[in-house]
């Protein structure tokens, strides 16, 4: 499995994809973590980016898709751990501007209270 | 240095390890050779989608000249599809009207220098400049 989950105290559902998210099976794997987690009514989310090495616009398309189904539900997804080189492709494409990013988990989790 | 590569997705594995050898035969830091990988990623997952009628190999090939890093990328036998034509993507536009598409492109445009296209006896012929750091 490229992708791990679970639940956190307050209700916040915690997503861990790991390695290279590149429109295979590991991207299903993370577009089918993040309905789950809508269907079960996790309205606090967060995308823990740590372990991923490799994100090309497919897998930014998937996180655009999570950030777009939150928002409009008035639920809040947050990203954390993102690494220098997947930070320089939020800058250039301006997402710096849409995605909520913490840099730690912990202080991810904190600015939901 | 140059190599072919079969035109299926199980290939990316040793179109990686290719531009590893690359960045350390020329000495390419981390983040210029994110950006390379990151740019053949791109455009060779395009041509295995969105050429599927060639099943020739794709020829890639990474050279460095002083500062200036050139990257090439050969498909042979398909329909012209000029990229440095596609429309710019709107990143200012708000999540709800941006359209799917097209992100991949973009990201190339501004993480390279330039881009050239050249179609010639059905190849399709895509040139990347950058400029590394000394």
């Amino acid at each position: 499995m490229a992708i791990k989950t679970s639940t956190l105290d307050g209700g916040i559902g915690l997503i861990e994809p790991r390695g290279a998210i590149v429109g295979g099976d590991e991207t299903v794997e993370l577009r089918q973590a993040i309905a789950d987690f809508v269907e079960r009514n996790y309205e606090k989310l967060i995308i823990d980016l740590s372990k991923v090495t490799f994100l090309n616009s497919t897998g930014i398309g998937v996180l655009v898709s999570a950030q777009t189904t939150y928002a409009k539900k008035g639920w809040k997804v947050k990203l954390c751990g993102v690494n220098k080189n997947i930070d320089s492709i939020f800058v250039i494409t301006k997402l710096t501007l849409v995605f909520d990013v913490s840099g730690t988990r912990e202080e991810a989790v904190k600015s939901f209270s | 240095m140059e190599k072919k590569f079969r035109k299926e997705f199980a290939s990316l594995g040793d179109i990686f390890t290719f531009t590893d050898e690359c960045a350390s035969a020329y000495k390419i830091d981390d983040a210029a050779k994110f950006s390379v990988d990151l740019v053949v990623e791109e455009f060779f997952t395009n041509m295995v989608k969105y050429n599927p009628e060639s099943r020739n190999d794709v020829s890639i090939s990474i050279s460095r000249d002083g500062n200036k890093l050139v990257l090439t990328m050969v498909d042979t036998d398909v329909e012209q599809f000029d990229v440095t034509r596609a429309p710019e993507k709107n990143t200012s536009a708000p999540l709800e009207e941006r359209t799917p598409g097209g992100l991949g492109i973009q990201i190339a445009r501004k993480l390279m220098d330039s881009i050239d296209y050249e179609y010639v006896n059905r190849s399709s012929k895509i040139t990347f400049t950058k400029t590394l750091e000394q």
